[in-house]
């Protein structure tokens, strides 16, 4: 396949949502209601893309041009931001139904001003507010972290991380709400002031290089591998490496900076959480995973360092997330305890790649693929919910019962839960179990401090099991709040699909085994993985 | 011995750590403004000299001068802007004869901040933790780059030192436009580390400067769409007003 072939299908891949945000006034103008679905088939025109260009790299390898570089770690993230995408725009009609029906006695605020700037920025803030400025946002927000995964400049990495902030602010506090404003806003502040730090790791990691400075990151890696080409500055490298993980951290929602996380998950719209939680999270990861591949190299060391700070931050993460799920006393706001469950899930992520070792990367990154689908299923199931309670004006604190009101996605939210805390037959207790698997190795082969990680991993993930079964039974056990024979069958059958996803992925890493290995491989080098 | 270029160079990050701190411990939300100017104007003279030091091939640095004086000029506008409907006062909206003008035109508004600014730890408090950043920052920087030259150790302290005392600034104040200093007084830190170790290709350094204009540009006018927002739905900009969320998740546990 030549040259230009294999670019256009680059562009290809962010094209389609890219455009959607682009033209969406244009669409909702001529395809009025069925406007809603043009994420759905952008999404999917995506996806669709994404599985060619997946045959194409894995036959030839990476596609490399002035912009872009795209390697199987890349293509993997890719493929994930587009699976939670295309099953998140499946729900934008109905949220949007739901919202217009909400907002009909709501009249638009006059925008009163001469001043010809200030018009501008209150019509900015209207149309932000719209069903189009949704679209347009929903559109841009998928774009940018396809983006994020397409970038060989260092700078532009840390630009569409930073972009997806600017993005998705506007997303979070879509609901005119004030309760959507203070998360809308302290969400932006925290990963703005997050993100800084890692353009100040990028600086100073580039600056640790005698020789030619590059920023794209395929040049430096390959420099790195002609040891005779550059010298390093090992400290100024590891100084880097520390304020890379501290401010994407802040965007991957490591504790103690997973602040933010919370309030936005459970204020955005539904489909935007399941995307928040599902990918953005691990947007911030991917940025991670790039400067960790970078660190080892540039170190030496056999991961010795970066492993021990991605150790570190992930069992932090994860042993930080007990306390806030298990509080019996936490009774309302599932998505915030779900919200916490992504902080649990990250730090068993950063756990994994920070063991270093090739089957615990394979492992990693499966569990990113595993928490990016169930969580968002349950995001979506538990929004479905939560609307047809809004419907009969039920609170959400008061969501109950819902084994018997509404059985189907009572079902698909509970099997979901389960999933969600890692027991079998489900895709995450794989995953977790391979982690574990290559912990219990290591640990083996080098007794040291890891053995007390590991009782802690353990005992934390037993701990978070007991906190969601409680909150689970809550909902759905108890005296239903809803008339029976409300649900259609057909509401849910896109859950079904993703249902058996997870359930299937619980049993295989087919037919993801090649990408895995060629993306842990890329995570090697610098001593790890012989 | 330092050059002339070295030697100015580490007189105004001088000047740039005494403000820095200045901004930090000021009671007075308009004396934040104007340290906050002060600073971006040392800044891009920081870079003009570090041009001058390092010859022809980095006129690059001179370019992204550009960067923190377009800052100094639009924070009083842009300050206005976000304030201007919570403040209720439309005589600074008045309509110009473009639409820069209309954005410049709400300069006026300073005579509405005086109850902003303050320190939540009062004046001596922050003074003291910003004081001792400043000194953990200069030491961090020592010890990690040992055979760097001076203004590496330099620049890198006063850097990082700008990042930790703008989020004491933002975890200090009370209210959101001080916030926003704190964030701006940050991406001030970030415009000095790569002055200072960015010396090598155009493209590296130019992309790295208008990554951080834009972003700063972007967040900027998200804020500006938000404070507004937030006063509409709270009626107050003050930070302290909006702890609906944390205080529900509270309640709803008694």
């Amino acid at each position: 396949m030549n040259e230009i072939v294999r670019n256009i299908l680059l562009i290809a891949i962010f094209l389609p949502p890219f455009l959607t945000g682009f033209f969406s006034r244009g669409f909702k103008r001529r395809l009025g209601r069925h406007g809603r679905n043009i994420p759905l088939v952008t999404s999917g025109l995506s996806l669709g893309v994404t599985i060619i260009v997946g045959q194409v790299i894995l036959r030839d390898g990476p596609i490399r041009n002035y912009i872009f570089y795209v390697d199987t770690l890349s293509l993997y993230f890719i493929l994930l931001v587009n699976l939670v995408a295309f099953f998140s725009a499946f729900y934008v009609p109905r949220y949007l139904g739901a919202a217009a029906q909400r907002d009909d006695g709501e009249k638009a605020s006059v925008i009163n001003t001469q001043n010809r700037f200030h018009y501008f920025v209150k019509w900015l803030d209207h149309f932000l507010s719209s069903e189009n400025g949704f679209l347009f946002l929903f559109g841009f927000f998928h774009a940018s972290m396809l983006l994020v995964s397409m970038m060989d400049s260092l700078a532009g990495l840390w630009f569409f991380v930073a972009a997806t902030t600017v993005i998705s602010t506007p997303l979070v506090g879509y609901e005119r709400t004030r309760k959507a404003q203070e998360a809308a806003l302290k969400y932006v502040m925290i990963s703005s002031a997050g993100i800084l730090f890692a353009l100040l790791g990028t600086i100073l990691l580039v600056s640790a290089f005698s020789g030619e400075q590059s920023l794209d990151w395929s040049i430096i890696r390959a420099d790195l591998l002609t040891p005779e080409k550059i010298s390093v500055r090992p400290s100024l490298v590891k100084l880097a490496f520390l304020f890379v993980v501290l401010g994407y951290g802040t965007k991957a929602g490591f504790f103690p900076m997973h602040t933010w996380l919370p309030d936005a998950h459970g204020q955005a719209p539904f489909p935007v959480s399941a995307l928040l939680s599902g990918v953005l999270l691990k947007s911030g990861f991917y940025a991670i995973l790039r400067f960790y591949s970078l660190t080892n190299i540039a170190l030496g060391d056999s991961g010795e360092f970066a492993s021990f700070i991605l150790l570190l931050f992930g069992l932090i993460s994860l042993v930080f997330a007990v306390p806030f799920i298990i509080k019996r006393r936490y009774t309302n706001q599932f998505k915030r305890i779900l919200a916490y469950h992504s902080l649990e899930h990250m730090g068993i992520i950063a756990f994994g790649v920070g063991l270093g070792v090739e089957l615990a990367f394979i492992a990693a990154l499966f569990h990113v693929l595993n928490h990016a689908l169930t969580k968002a299923l349950m995001f979506l199931i538990y929004g479905q919910i939560k609307q047809a309670h809004e419907k009969a004006k039920v609170p959400e604190g008061e969501i109950r019962g819902i084994f018997h009101s509404l059985p189907i996605s009572g079902f698909i939210l509970a099997l979901g839960g389960i999933a969600l805390v890692g027991a079998p037959p489900f895709n995450i207790f794989l995953s977790e179990f391979l982690i574990l698997w290559s912990a219990v190795e290591k640990s083996v082969a080098e007794p040291n401090y890891l053995i007390y990680f590991i009782a802690a991993f353990l005992l934390s993930v037993i701990l978070i099991f007991a906190g969601l079964v409680n909150h689970l039974g809550r909902i759905a056990l108890g005296e239903n709040q809803l008339p029976l024979g409300r649900e259609k069958a057909p509401e849910s059958f896109v859950l079904l699909i993703l249902l058996m996803m997870i359930l299937f992925f619980g049993f295989t890493l087919w037919p993801l085994t090649t990408l895995l290995e060629q993306s842990a491989m890329i995570l090697c080098g610098g001593g790890l993985c012989s | 011995m330092l050059s002339l270029f070295e030697s100015a160079f580490v007189i105004l990050i001088f000047f740039v750590i005494i403000i820095t701190n200045i901004a930090a411990f000021s009671a007075s939300f308009n004396f934040k403004l104007g340290t906050y100017r002060s600073q971006s104007f040392l800044l891009a003279g920081v870079a003009v000299v570090a041009y001058l030091s390092r010859g022809r091939d980095a006129y690059i640095l001179a370019v992204v001068a550009a960067a923190p004086l377009l800052r100094a000029f639009i924070i009083r506008p842009f300050m206005a802007l976000t304030t201007a409907e919570p403040l209720s006062k439309p005589d600074i909206l008045e309509g110009r004869s473009s639409i820069f003008a209309d954005f410049f035109a709400k300069t006026e508004a300073h005579d509405y901040w005086p109850e902003y600014g303050t320190p939540r730890l009062g004046s001596i408090g922050t003074l003291v933790i910003s004081g001792l950043f400043s000194i953990f920052s200069y030491w961090v920087a020592q010890r990690t780059i040992p055979n760097a030259s001076l203004i590496e150790i330099v620049g890198l302290g006063t850097s990082l030192a700008m990042l930790l005392i703008g989020m004491v600034v933002m975890m200090n104040e009370k209210d959101m436009p001080s916030h926003i200093m704190g964030l701006l007084i940050m991406e001030n830190g970030l415009f000095l580390v790569a002055v200072t170790f960015l010396t090598e290709g155009i493209l590296i350094v130019f992309s790295m400067f208008v990554a951080l204009l834009f972003y700063v540009l972007l967040t900027l006018f998200i804020l500006a769409i938000y404070s507004p927002r937030l006063h509409r739905v709270s009626n107050s900009i003050y930070i302290d007003d909006q702890k609906i969320l944390h205080e529900q998740w509270e309640e709803s546990g008694r």
